[in-house]
């Protein structure tokens, strides 16, 4: 198959929301992983006039071996950034904000504190904005972790990214798998009503069993909702694309993430971690709460 | 005289990203022939995807990329003679 092939098509469309959004996130210089990663998804998500803002710079310091955002090292923080994010969800009237951010190994608390304020100063200008953040591992410090749930947001991403096996050549070697795990084990026991969320990207080598294990292992942890998808390679640079899954197969993965007791799957080649974000939330807690689990303890 | 619009590929995509290049992979036009407002003239392969751009109006293409043609923000894709 050719890499042509594997790649989404896309319809170059930009509407008055897209602009908007542009304009509004580079007036106020605040990074979005939506450029940062070339996502595919920027026509979806900006001309539904929403974006998913990336704190603490656009230059992370890990080398994972997917991921397009630049890696180096960082600009010391922009203590205004948090007030420039409330503006901007603020200005684009957002009701769901997604953030995310670089890693950020070269501070003492990995960017935890810079999240925790970004949180409060969106909740501050607009005190019903559901803020979901996904986090870096904080190298497994469960203090930073808490630094960030306690903030007050309502749903906390952490990426395991891939299977177990395949962990050590597809992230970057500060990364873990068991580490994740135990990021995203320390945030529900922090705050049980907090929803977690989890991504693994499909297409790097992985085998069937391993895919099953590794949703396992997010449930064992009480993860609540599962984003599958598939990897495409942003440039040379990166780990070639070793399959391409077809629709029925993420079908199937759905079904049996769903057997396996999470409450909502969002399973899509395009889908990302803030894909479909607030749809994403919403359903999940509909099916907590009839469930009578977790957020009502 | 039929006003001209120029496609560009544009500035707004992945702004902070500017720095991307992509590579024109297929031309579904040729100059002189009619598009319409909505048609694809032409594919752009970048690493991660495939865009497709599309003619802002309806006329008759005077001049457009080739094949093979590397491209970035605010290259020209096609010039287009209205009416």
């Amino acid at each position: 198959m050719s890499q042509t092939r594997v790649k989404p098509r896309l319809r170059v469309r930009l509407n008055s929301e897209y602009y908007k959004v542009a304009r509004t996130v580079a007036s106020l210089g605040i990074a979005t992983v939506c450029e940062g990663a070339l996502c595919p998804n920027i026509f979806t998500c900006w001309g539904e006039g929403t974006a998913t803002f990336m704190i603490m710079g656009d230059t992370c310091t890990r080398g994972c071996r997917f991921c397009y955002v630049k890696k180096g090292v960082p600009d010391p923080l922009d203590p205004l950034e948090p007030y420039k994010v409330a503006l901007a969800v603020s200005e684009l009237g957002l009701d769901y904000v997604t953030l995310t951010s670089v890693d950020r190994d070269d501070l003492p608390d990995g960017g935890a504190s810079h999240f925790a304020r970004t949180v409060r100063a969106i909740k501050r200008l607009k005190r019903e904005t559901i803020v979901e953040a996904l986090i870096p591992d904080f190298q497994g410090s469960r203090r930073d972790v808490e630094t960030v749930v306690e903030s007050g947001l309502e749903v906390l991403a952490h990426n395991i990214e891939t299977v177990r096996r395949l962990t050590p050549a597809v992230r970057d070697r500060r990364a873990g798998y068991e580490q994740s795990l135990s990021v995203l084990e320390h945030a529900k026991k922090a705050n049980s009503r907090l929803v977690t969320k989890s991504s693994i990207l499909l297409g790097l080598g992985e085998e069937w069993r391993e895919l099953i294990e590794a949703m396992r292992d997010l449930r064992s942890v009480g993860v609540d909702i599962l984003v599958l998808s598939q990897y495409f390679r942003p440039s040379k640079k990166q780990l070639p694309v070793a399959k391409r899954y077809r629709l029925s197969e993420f079908r199937e993965l759905e079904r049996k993430a769903y057997k396996l007791g999470f409450s909502y799957v969002v399973a899509h080649p395009l889908a990302r971690t803030s894909f479909r974000a607030k749809e994403a939330y919403m359903a999940a807690v509909a099916r907590i709460e009839a469930q009578g689990r977790g957020r009502r303890a | 005289m039929a006003s001209r619009t120029e496609v560009r590929v544009p500035l707004d995509l992945w702004p902070r990203r500017g720095g991307w290049k992509g590579k024109v992979v297929k031309v579904y036009k040729s100059v002189g022939e009619r598009v319409s407002k909505g048609e694809v003239i032409a594919e752009i392969e970048i690493e991660k995807a495939v865009l497709e751009i599309e003619s802002p109006t309806d006329g008759v293409l005077v001049e457009v990329a080739s094949e093979g043609e590397e491209v970035s923000p605010e290259s020209i894709i096609a010039r287009i003679e209205g009416g």
